[in-house]
């Protein structure tokens, strides 16, 4: 839309609101009220503009017509369509042979590696107490409590560097 | 890795599509064997855990619990703390944790023992019985728990002998013949796999 309104005002700070129309923004008024008053059939971009509005805002006042609507579906669709079933394969046999790849290569650094891969810290695991011990038991109370003794003081010191071992303690 | 099929080769995308298969597969077994070696201590053993330690110093509170009785004369408070033990919670219940699996041979063991002492070699008997389970391999604790076993055979034995039973106290002394000489190569054999290295 022509802003010689505004032109005229000079700047911002001038523009005056009930100032008469000019007479470029009567005939720009004009040609709006014929193009819309034409419809579709007269090219003008502001009438163009505001009947985008109008079809955005209530699309129900001006339908299309079935010929026109199959016609925009079909050309929507054939827009989504997948051209042909070779790419699609391509793309999926190559997404699997690069899983496969990278399987292959990691179970073989991890198979002929041995070792080479970093592990975890190395922890007491839970064992027989049977090293703690190095002849056949003794009976009697006294005995027996000196085994549980002996094997609850070796564990808890196999706690303890576990614990130190966890935070990186050596 | 680029694999082009024409779309009119049916038979290329079989070939592709089983190449790819087999790339796969070989990629996973792999995968599946060098996870199998990831731990290179060869160890099955879980790390020694709070919960496993607990319950070992629960057992000696026990044990010395026991012992206490035992010493006054107490046998059946000794027993009774030796059952405490045996019917404790046990951390893990998931998975037999060798340390909790061979503190309950040697409890079963010791009840076995106080029982056998307090003249009750029926009770004795059975408790000797629930603890061979817990030692199924050949360690001091499972030769423990078969020369237990023979005592209380010998004593059945005797406690026929008195009642009148030859047969059944004869049965009972072969029987505890057969244990302690279980025992005894159980023992022998723990001790010269350690001579050999195999215990440290």
């Amino acid at each position: 839309m022509a802003d010689a309104h505004h032109d005229a005002a000079g700047t911002p700070g001038d523009l005056d609101p009930d100032a008469p129309p000019t007479d470029e923004e009567l005939r720009e008024a004009s040609a709006l009220a014929a193009a819309l008053e034409a419809g579709s059939a007269a090219p003008h971009d502001d009438a163009m503009f505001l009947r985008s509005l109008v079809h955005a805002h209530a699309p129900e006042r001006s339908p299309l017509d079935a010929e026109r609507n199959e016609r925009l579906v079909a050309r929507a669709l054939d827009k989504g369509k997948i051209k042909g079933n070779g790419r699609v394969i391509r793309v999926l046999f190559g997404g699997g042979a690069v899983t496969a790849a990278l399987a292959a290569a990691a179970a073989v650094v991890l198979f002929f590696g041995n070792g080479q891969v970093e592990s975890a810290p190395k922890l007491a695991q839970s064992r027989s107490t049977q090293e703690l011990f190095h002849e056949p038991f003794q009976r009697g109370g006294g005995e027996a409590a000196a085994r549980i003794d002996r094997i609850a003081m070796a564990r808890s010191s196999d706690l303890r560097e576990n614990r130190f071992t966890r935070w990186g303690v050596r | 890795m680029k694999f082009t099929i024409s779309r009119s080769s049916r038979g290329a995308r079989k070939i592709t599509a089983l190449v790819v298969a087999l790339l796969v597969a070989v990629g996973l077994v792999g995968l599946t064997v060098a996870c199998g070696k990831g731990n290179p201590r060869g160890d099955d053993g879980a790390p020694i855990d709070v919960e496993t330690m607990a319950y070992l110093s629960e057992a000696r509170s026990l044990h010395h619990q026991a012992g206490i009785k035992e010493d006054t004369g107490d046998f059946p408070g000794a027993i009774a703390a030796m059952a405490r033990l045996t019917a404790a919670q046990r951390p893990h219940p998931e998975r037999k944790v060798p340390e909790v699996e061979e503190v309950l041979a040697d409890a079963f063991a010791r009840k076995a023992e106080l029982e056998l002492r307090a003249g009750n070699t029926n009770d004795a008997l059975a408790t000797v019985q629930q603890g061979l389970p817990h030692a199924e391999s050949p360690t001091f604790f499972r030769g423990h728990l078969l020369e237990v076993q023979g005592l209380v055979e010998k004593a059945r034995g005797a406690a026929f002998a008195d009642a009148g039973k030859p047969n059944e106290a004869k049965a009972a002394r072969e029987r505890a013949i057969r244990l302690l000489d279980e025992a005894v190569k159980v023992q022998e054999g723990v001790v010269n796999a350690s001579l050999d290295g195999g215990a440290k």
